[in-house]
């Protein structure tokens, strides 16, 4: 038997009541949207023509897509066009070499972080920060100067005998990975810090009072146990380097080009939305298998490990 | 020996890197102050007729005010959304909890393309197309993820009895909340608030996709400049961001009276 | 003290609290009268908590009902209940100072400015706490935050006062003064007071009766004196002071008395008033400080035993031995008060151990 009080009966309402700002957002502008996005790259595209603008009213002359259709075409023509095929495979090949040099970066980054005293680590995590407080097109913009032909570090680099003649360092792969490294190595040094400062950190002490040197320690005690950590900044490195939109478009050239800029490409150039929405959810289709070997792999290995 | 060697090397590491996370934006902010549209330093004509330009020019005024319009809105839906399901998952447990809670964070880590094609689809089915609010939803899909997170850890570290003893001296569940549980989590509120401010303002590509002629925001303006014409008004324009930014934080911290908190915190 | 006359507060009937599979609370019926200082104590998990939660509206009941001077309390929510409660971790709030926090009930209340004020420093005054009503509570000694717990609550007049655990975050030495403090305290105000701990030595020396629960039961129900010196079951004699308990078979000796067999080599023969059925199981226990020690061989022959002294625990005051008896089977712990700081055995001495029948109580129940 159970006696409901008012309160209990206007707790239970409240209960879900809460939740449904949250359930509003995910269902009408996140999960809504991408089932959409999907149900758009089915549409026939409607040829490409510069007087698409006018609505999706499916209207004749006007439209992004032919209404009512359902087909596979957008997506047989992505993998059978090479054009498209070779903008995937430097998608790919850009996201691996972004979360390889991330990783390089972000965990001596986390670990000198971690190892500082108190003063110098808040000032290296707000350094830290700091690219994420400011707008990203401002580091892209300090990167464009600073990577000119004359700029700094051309200079520097002729100033130090280092090289003869000013290199091309915009506008090519070095200046694509070095910014797109910057906008992302923020997230994964939090997340390993936060790992590494998760740690018990008389282990390593208990290491050390039993004879192993500093590095012998860190190599077999903080390492170890800062992987599963690592591991999901890696995969958040890995998400966001696949998504690159921004550096390749103001720091690549034409033959440096993602998915993620060919999104836009065909949308708004093309005024082919079918299209658009196909490769976004290419993009979407990618991560997910990312992530998911990622999972089978290095995600089974480390489970044992910390079981 | 071995060891300074290894420890010189280790701050060297630390030092370069610092100087990658922060000549950019150096570089940045003093080109908004040079004269020219390379930059050449050593030089002693610091000007601010970038600034000057920026504020007296239509367009960029009115892309900056859009980007607040724009913020404020998605403070409001961040806040919303962030407080509501954060109270909620401290107070009950669901039967699917764990599994939505993980949900209700992914936006954050969906790229912005992703969200921006996928929203565009809709708004114009729903003729959204071209309004603040579309922009400001899907600003506010990145930013209520992080005030859920940060109330979340604000109302576990809060101890339940506060709300039990408020209630059992005679306050109703709302007054309680309005009394008790809101001033003690403000300061995390404020953050939140904080953070998704900072995202909305700075947020490119959504606003790309979502904006329209009428809705400009300011990183929507700079974007074509910095792709076809290098000019210092861009730095300009990013220094007022950057300004902004800071302006915003100062105004949270001293909200926040953090001399305060910490002496109640401390117990 | 709990004559028939005396009016009853509050009143428990077949009071239950079921969480999923598990109950809480077990059928549990109580009484509790005016200006009365009861004690609910047991060891963690035992439903205490639980109960009390009910009472002050924290929890709602499985089934039963809660009567504050006869009114049904199962339906009101906490917020219109007239009951203060203290928390373990005094829940002041952090953002108010002293005075805001006293002033926070009358004011939920919608008492006028003045009159809280006046209500504020009368409270603050009877816990000698005036000087610091414009503090924060971190700027509070645990010990002052206890008393703002207590002002706070007893500033709204309440029919009831619940304390949870009050002394539990204090040191031992703040925690001996406050259980003065506290009852004489409560006898001043002379509010209705119903105290949850699972510190047995703060409810002997506080409580005007205690209620002692177990595994979500009420075990027993009575005055310090009576629960101490006659428990009824084995486990109110074990958790409420020291004893040593032994398990024997009831028989009528030759000269017609009931005794209990231990072991078949100890004796132990209760007061006459007791009575067994034969062969039957009994548990008996004595406390440690009614046992007398001796080198020599005693005159008697029940009631006494012989063992090693195996560990000698030093306590200032007095001594604690524990003794190895029935060829090391059995632990007997007995104490001996030390005026002059000497112990009069040590570890390994043989010794006789014997006590007298009123000492020894018998709890036939398992």
């Amino acid at each position: 038997m159970t006696i409901s009080t008012l309160s209990d009966r206007l707790s239970r309402y409240n209960k879900f009541f809460l939740l449904s700002p949250l359930l509003f957002f995910l269902i009408f502008f996140f999960a809504g949207p991408l089932l959409w996005l999907f149900r758009v790259s089915l549409y026939q595209s409607r040829g490409s023509s510069g007087f698409g603008i006018g609505g999706a009213d499916g209207k004749e002359g006007g439209g992004f897509y032919v209404e009512g259709t359902w087909t596979l075409e957008n997506y047989f023509k992505f993998f059978q066009d090479e054009y498209f095929r070779d903008i995937m495979f430097f998608t790919v090949e850009l996201a691996f070499i972004v979360t390889v040099v991330t990783m390089l970066v972000s965990y001596p980054m986390a670990y000198y972080i971690y190892k500082a005293g108190a003063k110098l680590k808040t000032f290296l995590l707000i350094i830290v920060i700091l690219p994420k407080l400011s707008n990203m097109l401002v580091l892209v913009y300090g990167l464009q100067i600073l990577l000119a032909n004359n700029g700094w570090i051309n200079k520097a680099l002729v100033g130090l005998n280092i090289i003869d003649e000013p290199v091309k360092l915009v506008y090519t792969l070095f200046s694509v990975v070095v910014s797109k490294v910057l906008l992302i190595a923020p997230y994964t040094i939090l997340v390993i810090t936060a790992a590494l400062h998760g740690l018990d950190r008389t282990l390593r002490d208990a290491a050390m009072g039993l004879g192993a040197s500093g590095t012998r320690a860190f190599l077999t005690i903080t390492f170890p146990l800062s992987l599963p950590g690592s591991y999901v900044a890696l995969l958040i490195t890995i998400v966001w380097a696949l998504g690159a939109f921004v550096s390749p478009l103001l720091l690549g050239n034409p033959d440096l080009q993602t998915l993620a800029t060919e999104v836009p490409k065909q949308t708004f150039e093309n005024v082919n939305w079918a299209m658009g929405s196909a490769i976004a959810f290419i993009i979407l289709g990618l991560m997910f298998l990312v992530v998911l070997v990622f999972n089978l792999i290095i995600g089974s290995a480390i489970k044992w490990r910390t079981a | 020996m071995k060891r300074s060697v290894g420890k010189i090397t280790f701050h060297l590491f630390g030092l370069l890197l610092i100087t990658y996370f922060t000549l950019p934006m150096v570089v940045a902010v003093l080109m908004s102050f040079g004269p020219s549209r390379f930059l050449r330093l050593p030089t002693n004509k610091w000007t601010l007729k970038w600034y000057v330009e920026f504020f007296s020019t239509t367009k960029w005024m009115d892309g900056l005010w859009n980007s607040l319009i724009v913020s404020s809105l998605t403070i409001v839906f961040a806040l919303i959304v962030g407080m509501a399901t954060a109270l909620a998952f401290t107070k009950y447990k669901y039967k699917w909890g764990a599994g939505l809670y993980t949900l209700s964070l992914t936006p954050v880590f969906t790229p912005a393309v992703i969200i921006a094609m996928s929203l565009l689809t809709v708004a114009y089915r729903t003729g959204m197309h071209g309004h603040y609010t579309i922009i400001a939803v899907a600003h506010s899909l990145w930013a209520f993820p992080l005030v859920i997170m940060v109330l979340k850890v604000s109302l576990d570290g809060l101890d339940k009895s506060l709300e039990e003893a408020a209630r059992g001296m005679g306050a109703t569940p709302i007054q309680a909340f309005f009394t008790v549980t809101l001033p003690l989590i403000m300061p995390s509120v404020l953050v939140g608030a904080l953070f998704a401010f900072i995202i909305s303002i700075n947020e490119f590509i959504m606003a790309l996709f979502l904006g329209t002629v009428d809705t400009e925001t300011l990183p929507r303006i700079i974007y074509p400049v910095l792709r076809y014409r290098l000019t210092p008004l861009v730095a300009a324009a990013s220094g007022v961001l950057m300004l902004l930014t800071v302006i915003v934080l100062l105004v949270a911290a001293r909200l926040v009276n953090l001399g305060k908190l910490v002496q109640y915190q401390r117990s | 003290m709990n004559t028939e006359e005396q009016k009853v507060v509050l009143e428990v009937k077949n009071l239950t609290k079921e969480f999923g599979d598990d109950t809480a609370v077990k059928n549990i019926s109580f009484d509790l009268y005016d200006g009365e200082f009861l004690f609910v104590i047991g060891p963690s998990g035992c439903g205490k908590t639980t109960t009390l939660r009910m009472i002050g509206g924290y929890e709602s009941p499985s089934s039963g009902e809660i009567r504050v001077r006869g009114q049904l309390l199962n339906n009101v929510p906490l917020e219109k209940r007239n009951i203060g409660m203290v928390f373990q971790s005094y829940a002041l709030f952090p953002h108010m100072t002293v005075q805001k926090n006293v002033e926070y009930g009358l004011r939920m209340r919608g008492v006028s400015k003045l009159a809280r004020k006046k209500k504020a420093a009368e409270v603050l005054s009877l816990v000698e706490l005036e000087d610091y009503a414009a503090r924060y509570p971190a700027q509070l000694s645990g010990g002052q935050k206890q008393r703002v717990a207590l002002a706070r609550v007893i500033a709204l007049e309440p029919d009831l006062l619940l304390l949870d655990e009050p002394l539990a975050n204090l040191d031992k030495r703040l925690r001996d003064t406050m259980r003065i403090e506290l009852k004489k305290l409560q006898e001043k105000v002379g509010i209705t007071t119903l105290y949850v701990t699972h510190d047995q030595e703060e409810a002997l020396t506080m409580a005007d009766r205690i209620v002692v629960m177990h595994d979500g039961n009420i075990l027993q129900v009575g005055s310090p004196k009576d629960v101490y010196n006659d428990p009824t079951s084995q486990f109110v004699a074990g958790f409420l002071g020291e004893t040593s308990s032994f398990q024997g078979k009831a028989r009528v000796a030759s000269d017609g008395f009931n005794e209990i067999v231990i072991d078949e080599a100890m004796i132990v023969r209760p007061i006459a008033t007791n009575s067994f059925q034969a062969e039957s199981s009994v548990f008996v226990s004595i406390r440690p400080e009614r046992i007398k020690l001796s080198k020599e061989k005693q005159t008697q022959e029940v009631n006494c035993t012989t063992g090693i002294i195996d560990f000698v625990s030093y306590l200032g005051s007095h001594v604690f031995y524990f003794i190895n008896i029935l060829n090391g089977t059995a632990l007997l712990k007995a104490s001996e008060p030390i005026p002059h700081g000497e112990a009069s055995f040590k570890v390994g001495d043989f010794v006789h151990a014997y006590w007298q029948e009123d000492n020894v109580v018998c709890i036939t129940d398992k």
